[in-house]
């Protein structure tokens, strides 16, 4: 894999995970997440870490400068930005203190997904348990992007009814679910392929289980095998 | 050392836009300036928002990683 193709995977799955673990918190927390906010947030999150990942590289030093200049630029867009939530109905992460916030979010995710790629061998036990929970909130975190994006195309682009879409426990539910059956699905690492087909087959189910929708059980298929796909690459490049 | 001048020449330019983008309000940028560029307020911040962050880690390549 050439340096730009390691380097966009690597921010892209820093990215979603911030993001995926944001939206929770906020989710805990009753502040307001909508498809908008998401996207902003993963395109200003997401180009600060590849820019310098590919300009700079790829390294703890690195990790703490994107985890901390990050968070702030996208509290300064949001800061002169005009809000198209109404502040009187939602309550919006405006407050200066969520910075913060973001800036943990976004150190466990930055380092959670650099010590998956570059973690020594020895660690092996540890290395398999972060890459399920990086796995777990990938997979959450496209399912999640999939309902906004549904919600947002049924109800004609109305942000409030985005804004009221998603709920805190069953979004949980599924981070966890998920996270558990990627731990049993490594149990048969012996075999890479039954190993895939029951993580996926696992995420699809948890997904129709848990909502009772079958369009979006389907499309957990995709969910659950484009990150399991993604993370078995071998994306460590050239740092 | 031309290449060096010419890049912090570039985050200076990046600065500026950064700055009258994404910090001045939209009547002055599109009416006083006259560079609204028939753009709404949110898109001149996404505009200045980038322009910042081209030039935050330009600043961080050119000082910290020499």
């Amino acid at each position: 894999m050439n340096k730009l193709a390691s380097n966009f995977l690597f921010s892209f799955f820093v990215t979603l995970a911030m993001v995926v673990l944001d939206m929770l918190y906020h989710l805990a927390g009753g502040t307001a997440v909508h498809l908008l906010y998401v996207l902003v947030k993963f395109f200003v999150i997401f180009l600060v870490t590849f820019l310098t990942a590919h300009f700079v590289g790829r390294s703890p030093g690195e990790g703490w400068f994107t985890t901390i200049s990050g968070p702030i630029i996208f509290y300064l867009y949001y800061r002169f930005a005009n809000p198209t939530l109404n502040r009187e109905v939602f309550v919006l992460d405006e407050q200066f203190w969520f910075v913060f916030a973001h800036i943990a979010m976004m150190m466990l995710s930055y380092f959670g997904v650099y010590y998956f790629v570059f973690g020594k061998k020895d660690s092996i036990k540890a290395k398999s348990i972060v890459s399920v929970f990086v796995l777990a909130l990938l997979v959450t975190g496209i399912d999640i992007l999939y309902q906004l994006t549904y919600v947002h195309i049924a109800t004609g682009g109305d942000e409030k009814a985005n804004a009221v879409a998603l709920h805190f426990e069953k979004s949980f539910n599924l981070f966890a679910l998920v996270f558990l059956s990627g731990l049993f699905a490594k149990k048969l690492k012996k075999n890479p392929l039954v190993s895939g087909i029951a993580f996926v087959a696992a995420v699809s189910l948890i997904i129709f289980l848990t909502s009772f929708n079958l369009p979006r059980a389907f499309f957990g298929i995709i969910s659950g095998a484009l990150p399991y796909w993604l993370l078995s690459l071998n994306f460590r490049g050239k740092r | 050392m031309k290449r060096k001048v010419l890049q912090w020449i570039v985050i200076l330019i990046l600065a500026a836009i950064a700055f009258v983008y994404l910090t001045l309000p939209y009547k002055t940028v599109k009416n006083i300036l006259g560079i609204g560029l028939g753009l709404r307020h949110n898109d001149h911040v996404m505009i200045g928002t980038v322009a910042l962050i081209i030039a935050v880690v330009g600043i961080y390549r050119n000082i910290v990683k020499r």
